[in-house]
This record gives C-alpha cells, structure tokens and sequence, in this order.
C-alpha cells in the first residue's frame, strides 16, 4: 500500500535520513533529554544535508521534493527517539511558512537562507500568556512610530525560544480580533528583546521552551511580513501543514511504543500466551496502521494542493488519541512482564502527552471540524 | 447504602488535612520529585503525630485502626500532593506482611520500629502470575543460603530490612528436574531481610517517571545467610501469603490513587473557573462541563469502590474480587482524571510548576506497579465466574 504514495526516489531519501539519525541523533539522546539542551551544530549538520529546506525553492537554498518528503524526515526523526529534540531542530518548520507565504523577495532571501543551512534559527512566536487557543485576542502591541514599530508584550511556550535568532511574532498592530493582527520578523539581538527558559516540562526534555518579553523593542517596518493587519492569513497559512505532521509525530511515536511492547512480550513467553495480552496488542496493531493510512492519504491530499483542513484536523485528533491508548498499554505491558522502570517507553508516554495540547487543542479540532460540518 | 464517616473517621480525616496543609509546601513537592528524595523531616513528624501505622495495633505503637481508616488518611494525604502522599502512605508497605506472617517475637521486635520511622522496610512481594526470575535460597549444612537479585523494591534505598520472595530448595530438591512454572510449586517462600547482613548490597535503580519521593531499587544478595525465624509465615507458602498481602495493598494503592484523582480534579477545577479564552471562563464552556462531570463522576464511582473494599475488609469479609476491583478502578481513574487535568491546564498543564502533570507520573506509576491491570482483571473474573476447569 505503500508504494502508493513513496516512490524509489522516496525510499533512497528514507535511507539517507535513516543514516542520518542513526550517526548524529540517536546515540546522544538519552544524554541531550537528560541534560535538557542538544548541540547548537546540529542544526548546521541537520540544514547541511538540506533537510531543514524540504520543498522550499532552490533559489532560497531549498532542497527539491514534495511534501512526502517533509514525511519522511518527520517519521524518521520521530524514530530518533526525542520529539523534544526533533521539535525543537525543526522550530523553522512552523516559524518560516509565514515569511515563504506573505514575505517581498527581500524577506525571503535575507531570512530564510540562513535557517536552510542552520546557521539561524527562526521561531514561531504567537502564544502568550493569556491566550492560548484563543489567538485572536492577543495583546503583543505593536505601535507605529515613523520608520519602526514599538513592539510590547509576551509569549509564552515558544520551541526554541532561547536560542532564537528570529521570532516571527504575531502582533496587533490594529483594533481588536482577527482583523488587527500583523507578523514581524523581530531579530533577537533587538534592545528589549529576552528569552528565558529551563522550566521544567513533563516531556520533551531536550526542546528549549522560553517565554520571550519585549520591552519597547523597536522594529524597522521593513520587518512587516505582508500588510498591516492582514498578518493572521500568514499563521493560518500553515495548520495543514503542521497538524498533519503532528499527527504524523503521534502515530511514530505510538508505533515505537507498540514496537517495545511486542520486543518484550516476546522476551516473556508466559505473558506472550495471554490472550487479553495477545488481544490488547492486536487493539494497539489496528488502531496505529488505521491512523497511517489515514495520515499518508491526507500528506497526498496537501501535495495535491488540496484544502483538507477538516479531514487534517480529524487526523490529528484520531492519531493523538491513539497514540494516548498505545503509549498508556505500553507501560501497563511491560510492568506485566515485570519491568516497572523503561526510561525509553516514559519518555515516549511523557513526550505524547502534549499532542494534543499543542498546534490546536484537540477540543479546537473539534470546533473546526464542526463548523465545516455546517451545523 | 447508608453512608456516613463516624466521629472518630471524621477527627482523623481533619487532623491529615491539617497537617497536609501545614507541612506540604507545593515548592517542597515540586523539589522532592526533581531531586527523587524521600521526605525524612516530614516523615518523621508523620510518625510523631501517628499518622504512619495507621491500621498496625497499638501493642506495636500503631494507631489501631482500621484498614478504611488507613484509607481516608491515604487518600486526604495524597489528594493534598500526590508525591509526598504517596511517600508517606507508602512507607509501611509490606508491614502488614509483618504483622500477618512474622513469629512473634520477630513482630515485637520490628513493628513498633517500622511505626516510629526508627527503620525503614522495602518490599517487593510480585503478584505470582508476573515473570521474573526469583532469588534462591539453598539449604547449606543446615543453613538458608540466598543468592540472587530484587528489583524494583519499593522503598528500598531508605530501608533497613527488606521483605521479599524468594523459591527455597531443600537438601532434597531436585536440581535435574526443575519446574521453573513459578506459579504450581510449593518452593516460594516469604522472607525478611537484614540490609546489615553479609551479602547484602543496594543500589538504586533507574529513577521513575513518577512515586518520586519513594525509591524503588535493586537487592543483590550474595551467599546472604538467613536464620530460619527470618522466614515470614510457612516456607514455601510465599504465594499463597503474598495473594493474602494484596488483598490489602490492593486497597491501599486504591486509596492512594483516589487521592491522586481528587488533587487533579481540584487542581483542574479551580484553574477552569478562573481562566478565560474567547470570551468566557473555561468552565462555562459545555463540552469542558461534561468533562468535569465525567471526571467527578469517576472519582465517585472508585470512591464508592475503594471505600466498599476497605469496610467489608475490615468486618473480616475478605475478597480478593473486591480489594483487584478497587485498585483496578481507582488507579484507572487517577491516571485518566490527571489525564484530563493537563487537558484542561493546557500549555500550564505541560509544565511542572503546575502540578498536575506529576499527579499524571505518580498516578501512572501507582497503575502499573503492585498489580497491574491485566493480573487483577483475572482475579475479578475469577471472583464473577468462579474458576473453570483446567483454566484457574
């Protein structure tokens, strides 16, 4: 079924991402979680085999492919073994759409060239304090004085916050709602610009999450990515993209754990025998290869260009529920079989978690996905 | 079903609350389960206001209360903080082994120790039907000679003794034919050991994902010499005393857990009557009602559950269906009620400094360890059907 939607070109593109993880991830993780930080270099290595410019023109530095290339990297990154770290390397991937969609010429060749190659790292910065879901309210002002804006406020939970070179920031720069919300690239060596990070997370230990201030932060206008209070066109721009991809992160890392809990019950003949053992794997079996097919239709359905974000936000929702059943039966497996401590199946049940939290709630989705139903 | 808490149950649950109100400072909580630290000064104090050794009798310094009155403390403790609830109510696991199985003058000797926090006890008694290996005790010119590895023993790294499994083979047990079933022999055997002893050696295992403030850790136990009173019970009746232990425990962990679902819920409860988005409190909003209610009605039902269990436990109508049916349904509540509780906090949720996440670890942890759910649906079943031939 596979070969419906990866071609050859495909799978010589999975070998080289595999390598890649295998030398320059997977043997550090359990030391980058615990230390709670990852090799600034690994972004210039990830962006030198131009996997942080999947699909992005080549004049910008971009490396050739369809969006089933931007699923392989997720899926093989995901398999490295810390979405915090894959989060965080891959910060580009939601603060950069923005800019490649509303940005001049200019913008584009200043800020996204840099980031292709990692020696920049550009963030998403919208979610504040007061205003999760509810994006249309927020309140980072930006107010125009001559040739800057005078940008104040905070955001809160933003991946690779502290190490950022730049934040595409959302920021009302007219009345209230949807209607008064532009976007900034705003460089963080700006004066008034801070980032402040080392909070403790349930998961995703090796992501640096920060809250960033900006105090008085003066922005040339130049920065304005697309007009003035347009600027909620440029984040929405990307939810396909993102949520798709998250659910794609749900579904690897629930077939990890279900991998771990098969490798073990075969370690445990007696378990091995038990029926409700056997049914349970068959449940966690049937629910993963359903969310995949589900998941691979919808990447074929944004390669087409398609509008799907109703079928997108359903993905999402079925994957980060399934990934919640299998991560929970890993860990009750293998206490079964008599291990009560598996720091990789944690972090795979502590990393999940934030699913469906994060990139749209899923009581969002469904809010979505009513609407469309034209109820 | 006449319901009430009588004077006494009432005057302990008041008493746990206020002392959980006074010592559980939440930036103390929040320390103890990064650091993975047993809580010695609180614990201590515990033990000075009599809320350790709840259900031990007062001829061993206990407070001589039931096993539904363990429960209320448990559960009062735990709902105020899950880590350093479950760190206080975990610290006599394994004593009712003690008292139930141990001679007398072993009893004497430990027991008010164990109340008092003078010594520690680690335990690590498995349900029979889970596969691990077990230490072997060899009878050496005429001496018990143990050699093997523990994990996972609750309480290990604090404890001074330790009560575990073990099989024993006589000078008569034949090596050529060795059963390994766990399950259909009459060679485990319930035993307590001296962490002074020679051959005795701790270390700690890999630190949980959640119980942080309880330390499970590996015994390793090379050529150890066990006098025979150190052997709890019967030997070779390890199986049949450790299914008795659970009967109990299940129901400890039962109460714990429900503490830990009350503390989410509370925690969830009041963030969603204060926070606001598009317009509204959270808790304005339908379908986060019906969650809400969903979530209380699912503590109520394990509260219902536990309490059942602990009262017909105590009026000496013991039933292992019961004790397998509160741990069941409560650990399963914990984990899906703080579940929902990072739900609800959203991004807070993710983050520590918001709790609810560590009730989510300690709640899961409590799910897993002491019975997990596939081994204690096969006692409620067995309680339901009754036993099939050539099955159970």
């Amino acid at each position: 079924m596979d070969e419906f939607y990866f071609n050859t070109a495909h799978a010589a593109f999975r070998e080289k991402v595999k390598t890649f993880v295998s030398t320059e991830v997977t043997p550090y993780v359990d030391e980058w979680e615990k230390k709670k930080t990852f090799p600034r270099d690994l972004y210039i290595k990830t962006g030198g085999e131009g996997f942080l410019g999947l699909g992005y023109p080549e004049n910008l530095g971009g490396t050739p492919g369809d969006f089933f290339h931007d699923v392989i990297f997720t899926e093989e990154i995901i398999r490295g073994g810390s979405v915090g770290l894959a989060s965080s390397l891959g910060s580009g991937s939601i603060g950069l759409p923005p800019v490649l969609a509303l940005g001049t010429q200019e913008q584009k060749q200043k800020y996204i060239p840099p980031v292709i190659k990692g020696e920049k790292i550009a963030v998403l910065g919208v979610t504040e304090p007061l205003g999760g879901s509810d994006v249309a309210n927020l309140e980072t002002s930006a107010v125009k004085k001559g040739d800057r804006y005078i940008v104040n406020g905070n955001k809160i939970f933003i991946t690779s916050g502290t190490r950022a070179d730049y934040v595409t920031t959302a920021v009302r720069t007219g009345g209230p709602g949807v209607g008064g919300i532009s976007l900034l690239v705003i460089e963080t060596n700006t004066p008034g610009f801070s980032a402040s990070g080392g909070f403790e997370k349930l998961g995703w230990h090796a992501s640096d999450t920060a809250e960033i201030a900006f105090m008085d932060c003066e922005v040339p206008v130049e920065n304005l990515i697309g007009e003035e209070n347009k600027g909620f066109m440029g984040i929405m721009v990307n939810f396909q993209k993102e949520r798709l991809l998250l659910a794609l992160e749900a579904q690897v890392v629930a077939q990890l754990a279900f991998e771990a809990s098969i490798k073990i019950v075969k370690a445990h003949p007696s378990i091995a025998k038990r029926q409700a053992i056997r049914h349970k794997l068959a449940e966690m079996a049937t629910k993963i290869e359903i969310v995949r097919q589900f998941n691979y239709h919808n990447a074929h359905g944004i390669n087409q260009k398609q509008n799907i974000l109703k079928q997108v936000c359903m993905g999402k929702n079925f994957s980060t529920s399934v990934c919640d059943f299998v991560v929970t039966e890993a860990l009750d497996l293998h206490g079964a079989c008599g291990e009560v401590v598996n720091p990789f199946v944690e972090r795979l049940f502590r990393d999940s978690r934030v699913f469906s939290i994060g990139g749209g709630t899923y009581e969002i989705m469904n809010q979505v996905i009513a609407k469309k139903l034209g109820i | 079903m006449e319901f009430e808490f009588n004077t006494e149950q009432k005057e302990i649950i008041k008493a746990a609350r206020e002392f959980a109100k006074g010592e559980f400072d939440p930036d103390r909580c929040l320390a103890l389960d990064a650091a993975c630290e047993f809580p010695k000064k609180i614990f201590k104090k515990a033990c000075r206001l009599g809320f350790v050794g709840i259900h031990i009798p007062e001829s061993f310094s206990g407070q001589g209360m039931g096993l539904f009155e363990y429960a209320l403390v448990a559960e009062t403790l735990c709902r105020k903080d899950s880590t350093l609830g479950t760190a206080l109510s975990l610290s006599t696991y394994g004593a009712q082994s003690i008292l139930h199985d141990a001679a007398p003058d072993l009893k004497k000797k430990i027991l008010p120790k164990i109340v008092q926090g003078k010594i520690q006890l680690g335990t690590r008694l498995i349900y029979p039907e889970t596969d691990v290996q077990l230490p072997v005790a060899r009878k050496k010119k005429g001496q018990w000679v143990l050699n093997g590895k523990v994990e996972a023993v609750v309480n290990g790294t604090a404890a001074g003794l330790y009560c575990i499994l073990c099989r024993t083979r006589d000078e008569n047990y034949d090596d050529e034919n060795d059963d390994e079933n766990y399950d259909n022999d009459g060679s485990v055997s319930m035993v307590l050991i001296d962490k002074k002893w020679q051959g005795v050696f701790v270390s700690s295992s890999a630190a949980t994902m959640g119980l942080r403030g309880t330390s499970l850790s590996d015994l390793t136990l090379d050529e150890v010499t066990v006098p025979v009173e150190n052997f709890l019970g019967t030997i070779g009746k390890g199986l049949e005393q450790t299914r008795e232990f659970m009967n109990e425990s299940f129901i400890q962990c039962a109460a714990m857990a429900l503490g830990i679902a009350q503390g989410a819920f509370d925690h969830a409860l009041a963030y969603t009557k204060q926070r606001e988005q598009f317009g509204s409190k959270l808790a304005g909003f339908q379908i986060l009602r019906h969650r809400l209610a969903d979530m209380a009605l699912d503590i109520k039902k394990a509260r219902l559950v536990t309490y059942e269990a602990a009262l017909s436990y105590d009026n000496g109508n013991i039933d292992p269906g019961s004790s397998a049916a509160a741990k069941l349904t409560a650990c399963k509540t914990a984990t899906d009620v703080s579940f929902q509780a990072i739900q609800l906090l959203g991004g807070y949720g993710y983050m520590s400094e918001y709790h609810v996440e560590r009730y989510y670890r300690d709640a899961k942890m409590m799910e897993i360890i002491a019975g997990s759910p596939d081994q204690l649906k096969d006692i409620i079943s067995v309680k339901v059907i009754g036993k099939v031939p050539g099955v159970f």
